[in-house]
């Protein structure tokens, strides 16, 4: 999720592929109700991503592209 | 019964042990208070006089016949309406469940019980324990007895009002991110979040799996004691519920401090989040009465507060919508606005940020498991100050100021205690977080706190009437 500001057509996508069975000006509603906590929860996530530790994401992203790993198959 | 005559759950059971108190009078007792004070805090969705005095009458005649089952025998009590109760309406204060009549008692309704409590009823909460206070729900939300204009905290809101009016001697009532503390800490009351897996949740409607807790709400410290006895244990029915021996809680609690050491977490209170002057000196207030008590006092660096809460939230979020997701896509307007607007942010929120949100939370389990190695309780705040206008709450207020999330995130248990009142007569609060499993330590900290002060000897107002 990014924490920009999400578009009324984006948030009606995302709605729709969530399932909730509102009508246009009802999901227009909620958009003007709750994209300010949308884009918090974003930040939120942000902030979590920016927390985690280094070490503790998947090993492979910080090997060099040449040096063979464990389990590598090359 | 006057405010003078209001007795906690010990002092009720001492004398009920003793033959000088009949259940029967105790519980009319509480329900002529729920009838002439209840229409003004709305703390009770539903009472049942009858059954409840006949409960009360079987309680008096077992324990005149020599069969005491111990200090909640005969004691009024009543549940949080999330908790379901065979035969009686559970509702979740919503009109999702306004006819619900579950088939089954949750464990902790057939633990108390058979601990001999008396059940006058099911209180208040925020919808489904998340949405509120809201005005758009088929009953209104509770009121402050300290102050019927202002909030009570939630989500277990009935249960604090109930409480702090002397309504009942004490109450269940649900935590997941705040929601038992919360309310004990602005109507002025002691409530208990015990460890995750402490208290079974069987038979309890869910709001987020890997974070939900219940337990006491009540008027001391030694009174969440006698109603966590009873309510702890394991349950195989609860698969959270931890296999973990029950210790006597109240023969661990003491009227002093000596070698207690308690970590001052005031970077949450004071820096990354910045609560009232009021509250904040009633908090240092407190911690040197601790130190007069003979605690060893040392303050301790964490991540900040923000981190926590961003943690807690987005796995709440991402819970409740798993809890919520079918009905909501179908009935998204029979929820109260504040409930569907909360819960329905989780069909927002990614896979990758839930799984990253219990990454980061493995991380600051293990960084607060570092941090108490040398300590024993953690002392930090709980409320921004006194509680707000219940007409005057931002909607995502705990969002920003997430000072009891850290432990739900950990689940580590925590407690609050008043320590204060603000200038306009509303109580203060701060917070006891105990290491995984030790809630003993816990209510001995708040026990000799609430001993060496007077916070808990004065009702609110509305409980004098």
């Amino acid at each position: 999720m990014d924490s920009g500001t999400m578009s009324l057509e984006e948030f009606t996508q995302r709605a729709r592929r969530a399932g909730l069975v509102l009508d246009d000006q009802a999901i227009a509603m909620l958009f003007e109700e709750i994209a300010a906590s949308v884009a918090l929860m974003g930040e939120m996530a942000e902030r979590v991503k920016a927390r985690l530790a280094p070490a503790s994401e998947p090993a492979h992203l910080f090997r060099p592209n040449d040096e063979p790993g464990d389990g590598d198959r090359r | 019964m006057s405010e003078a005559e209001l007795p906690t759950i010990a002092e009720a059971a001492r004398l009920i042990a003793n033959r000088q108190l009949s259940p029967v009078e105790l519980t009319r007792s509480c329900l002529a208070r729920i009838d002439a004070l209840d229409g003004r805090i709305n703390s009770f969705l539903l009472t049942r006089p009858e059954a409840a005095l006949a409960e009360a009458a079987a309680a008096e005649a077992a324990i005149l016949r020599g069969d005491y089952r111990g200090p909640l025998h005969g004691i009024p009590i009543a549940h949080k309406d999330i908790v379901e109760t065979a035969g009686i309406r559970t509702t979740a204060h919503s009109k999702l469940l306004r006819d619900f009549v579950p088939q089954r008692d949750a464990t902790i309704v057939r633990r108390l019980a058979a601990a001999g409590t008396i059940l006058l009823g099911k209180t208040a909460t925020h919808e489904f324990a998340m949405g509120g206070p809201s005005f758009d729900l088929p009953w209104p939300p509770a009121r402050n007895p300290w102050n019927t204009d202002h909030f009570t905290g939630g989500s277990s809101s009935g249960t604090g009002a109930a409480v702090a009016a002397g309504l009942i001697l004490g109450g269940s009532g649900s935590d997941t991110g705040g929601s038992i503390r919360l309310p004990a800490a602005y109507c002025g009351v002691t409530g208990l979040k015990p460890t995750y897996g402490r208290v079974s949740r069987y038979g309890v409607l869910p709001l987020a799996y890997s974070l939900d807790h219940l337990g006491p709400l009540a008027w001391t410290a030694e009174d969440c004691a006698i109603l966590l006895q009873a309510m702890a244990g394991h349950d195989a029915a609860d698969p959270a519920s931890a296999a973990v021996a029950v210790p006597d809680y109240r023969a661990a609690l003491r009227p002093d401090l000596r070698g207690v050491r308690i970590g001052v977490v005031r970077h949450f209170f004071a820096s990354d989040y910045r609560i009232d002057a009021e509250a904040e000196a009633a908090i240092d207030a407190a911690l040197a009465t601790m130190r007069g008590l003979g605690a060893e006092l040392s303050e301790i660096r964490l991540s900040p507060l923000q981190d926590y809460g961003a943690c807690g939230w987005l796995i709440l979020i991402g819970e409740s919508w798993a809890v919520h997701e079918k009905v909501m896509r179908e009935r998204f307007l029979d929820y109260g606005r504040m409930m569907r607007n909360r819960v329905v942010l989780g069909a927002f929120l990614g896979a990758g940020d839930y799984v990253q949100a219990l990454r980061l939370r493995r991380e600051l389990i293990e960084e607060m498991t570092a941090a108490m190695r040398d300590l024993d309780v953690l002392v930090t705040g709980i409320t921004p100050g006194e509680a707000p206008r219940i007409d005057e709450k931002p909607g995502y207020e705990s969002f920003q100021r997430p000072l009891m999330m850290p432990f739900n995130v950990t689940g580590q248990p925590s407690m609050a205690v008043r320590c204060g009142r603000s200038a306009s007569g509303l109580p203060l609060s701060l917070q006891i977080a105990g290491r995984p499993f030790d809630e003993a330590t816990v209510l001995r900290v708040g026990h000799a706190y609430e001993q060496a002060t007077d916070w808990h000897r004065r009702r609110p107002p509305l409980a004098a009437a």
